[in-house]
């Protein structure tokens, strides 16, 4: 079923590595760029949709107030407050969805590329587009004596500290991109940023399990990934850069180290909002950099 | 408090959906080590040792009822509950216990299992138990080893090939190669060949291990060579079939083949048979360097299993869960049957004898699926005789 994408993904990979002096890290590393730089808008989609559904929140929580009895109505005003400010509601599913099966590709291509076992060497045969390259399978797995076919080792430091970086880096990728919830204006316990907190606390760990339970190829990836992707939001000027212990209910305009313009949403709202509705100074149309 | 549990369960919300996330995400991952993979050989004329997963298995192949375990006087074993016991081996290990190969008899009683977990398994036969030292090798083991003058030839999956002292394990010594050693090595008198996933087709003195020449065969090689009068025959991941002189390791002809050739050819009164992972079949006459006599389109799927040769019949088994039967003569696909896993392992042949119990000849054919791990049809009609699973 995977074959259309997992088959050009095996063939870029062992491509690389022919080019690159046979180094499988080096290819993995170069990979996870392109495929991240293929990606690149659908990654900016996703990271505006979810900064602007965040910062409507305020706005939502009104029209749920207001139309608490009435579902329908309420529906018909969240629907109107997202046209009025351009919005897409799924517009943060979207290129999620569409990422998640290259994700999905990419680390089968990994498996099978680092073959260990005899069914996984099998699986291999025919996926490679480009003639050839044939000559190079199997790559050669090894990397400061680890062998990345294998999942880490114990007794092995080096082996052992991927799957800790792994966590690492996705919790700083995380804490860094993701937008951070404005407080209620009411007081009352923020549901995104409860969401969001426990994301946070989630995802890491869920991906460290994956380091775990798969090879050690694998780990060198998510850590490439995450890293280029807390690059790639620092280049974009939409890092949320704060102090990593602050919470999500922090007010994140004066907290901003970088001290670039902030995140702002793209709608161009009819009407004004005024401080004493959100409590906030209203958002600005963003500038290109 | 209303709201606190709302706060709650959204929490919980995402924490659900977190755990979604990874169910699915590792379901649709591959597991790192695969439990699909079986091996059969037989024992003793009619016993079948069936290797799967963790367990190693003997089998009838008169009726595929599981061997009973029988005393010294011929009685059968018990256990507590007075059910009769069966010849079963399980090794939990450290895990990663898995068998791609057959073990091999160490000596009357005693099997040598070598186990993906980096260890070589010593199986007491009549008792059916792990026993006595096991040795550990540095690296996983996915090959058989082959046993000659008291010494143990054993490849490694990531590189390297060892002998080791069939009396204390003990290494006599090594040939390093740049990549993993996946095939059973092949002792002819004095001299041990062996391929590797590093192109390279090996021939070394079996006593002190001196290299005597190595080929360059121009791909990865899975597959153990064939030996006849002077002539290796093997296919690799150059798409091609190799003819190579035993004495000086020369290629003296060689035939391109469709896809990666993953196990041995057959050689039968002079023919070559060999399958690939196109799902093709070839017949080639030796007499003269590889010369085509037939090739056929089998299989939809890869044809990992050496082509069974007996009588008028080539019999293949493939990926897309089918056994073929095809004419020896022409190539031609005579009756096909469906199986319930993919075939892996080489065919087996039993046939009547002194040995063995079985009315006509049987072949076995190990599939991927536990319901039909094997399976017994007649050589001649192809008929399904019997099937055991777990």
């Amino acid at each position: 079923m995977w074959d259309f994408i997992i088959n050009p993904f095996v063939t870029t990979l062992t491509f690389l590595y022919s080019i690159l002096g046979q180094n499988v890290v080096l290819a993995i590393v170069v990979f996870t760029v392109l495929v991240r730089l293929i990606t690149y808008p659908l990654t900016i989609q996703q990271q505006r949709s979810t900064k602007a559904m965040q910062q409507l929140q305020p706005e939502l929580k009104k029209l749920q107030e207001k139309y608490k009895n009435d579902r329908e109505k309420l529906a018909q005003e969240q629907m109107a407050l997202y046209r009025q400010y351009g919005i897409n509601p799924f517009g943060g599913c979207l290129p999620l969805f569409i990422q998640l099966p290259i994700m999905l590709g990419l680390y089968q291509a990994i498996i099978f590329a680092l073959a260990a076992t005899p069914y996984q060497l099998i699986e291999l045969s025919g996926r490679l587009i480009i003639p050839g390259l044939d000559t190079l399978v199997p790559l050669q797995n090894t990397f400061l004596g680890l062998n990345l076919t294998q999942p880490p080792n114990p007794a092995n430091v080096i082996s052992f500290a991927l799957p800790i970086l792994v966590v690492v880096t996705t919790w700083l990728q995380f804490k860094m991109t993701m937008p951070s919830t404005p407080p209620s204006s009411d007081g009352k316990p923020n549901q995104g940023a409860a969401m969001t907190q426990s994301m946070s606390t989630i995802m890491p760990i869920m991906y460290g399990f994956f380091a775990l339970q798969f090879s050690v190829g694998l780990s060198i990836y998510f850590i490439v990934s995450n890293i280029l992707g807390i690059i790639q939001y620092a280049l974009m000027g939409k890092t949320s850069i704060k102090p990593v212990n602050t919470t999500d209910s922090g007010d994140t305009n004066t907290n901003r180290q970088t001290g670039s313009t902030p995140a702002v949403i793209e709608a161009k709202p009819s009407r004004p909002k005024s401080k004493a509705q959100t409590g906030k100074t209203p958002a600005k149309p963003s500038k290109a950099k | 408090m209303e709201r606190s549990v709302k706060t709650i369960r959204h929490r919980f919300g995402g924490m659900l959906l977190a755990l979604v996330g990874l169910v699915l995400l590792g379901a649709c991952g591959p597991v790192h080590i695969d439990p699909r993979w079986s091996s059969i050989s037989t024992i003793s004329g009619d016993q079948i040792l069936l290797a799967f997963g963790d367990r190693l298995s003997l089998v009838n192949a008169t009726d595929g009822k599981a061997v009973p375990l029988v005393d010294a006087q011929g009685n059968i074993r018990l256990d507590p509950e007075g059910n009769p016991r069966v010849w079963d081996v399980r090794h939990e290990g450290n895990g990663q216990t898995r068998f791609y190969n057959s073990p091999v008899l160490l000596d009357e009683d005693t099997l040598l299992a070598p186990s993906y977990d980096r260890r070589l398994l010593t199986i007491d036969l009549p008792v059916a138990r792990v026993d006595g030292p096991q040795r550990e090798l540095e690296q996983n083991l996915v090959s058989s080893p082959v046993i000659g003058d008291g010494l143990i030839y054993q490849g490694l999956a990531d590189h390297d090939l060892v002998a080791l002292d069939a009396s204390n394990m003990q290494e006599v010594w090594r040939i390093p190669t740049g990549h993993g050693v996946w095939a059973d090595p092949l002792l002819v008198e004095d001299t041990l060949y062996f391929t590797s996933m590093d192109h390279f087709l090996y021939a070394v003195n079996a006593q002190s291990g001196e290299l005597l020449w190595k080929s360059d065969l121009q791909g990865a090689l899975t597959s153990t060579p064939v030996y006849n009068d002077g002539h290796l025959y093997v296919g690799g991941f150059a798409k091609k079939v190799f003819d190579v002189s035993a004495e000086t390791g020369e290629i003296l002809a060689e035939y391109p083949t469709a896809e990666w050739v993953w196990s041995a050819p057959t050689l039968v009164d002079g023919v070559l048979y060999v399958s690939d992972l196109a799902g093709k079949v070839y017949a080639l006459e030796t007499s003269n360097g590889l010369t085509e006599k037939w090739q056929t389109a089998a299989a939809t799927r890869a044809i990992p299993p050496s082509p069974l040769v007996a009588e008028d019949v080539v019999v293949v088994g493939s990926r897309d869960q089918k056994v073929y039967w095809l004419n020896r003569e022409t190539g031609e696909v005579i009756d096909s049957k469906d199986v319930a896993g993919e075939v892996l392992a080489n065919l087996l042949l039993i046939e009547p004898g002194e040995d063995s119990n079985v009315s006509e000849p049987l072949v076995i054919v190990s599939t991927s699926a536990p319901q039909e791990l094997l399976v017994a049809f007649t050589l001649e009609r192809g008929q399904r005789v019997w099937a055991y699973g777990r």
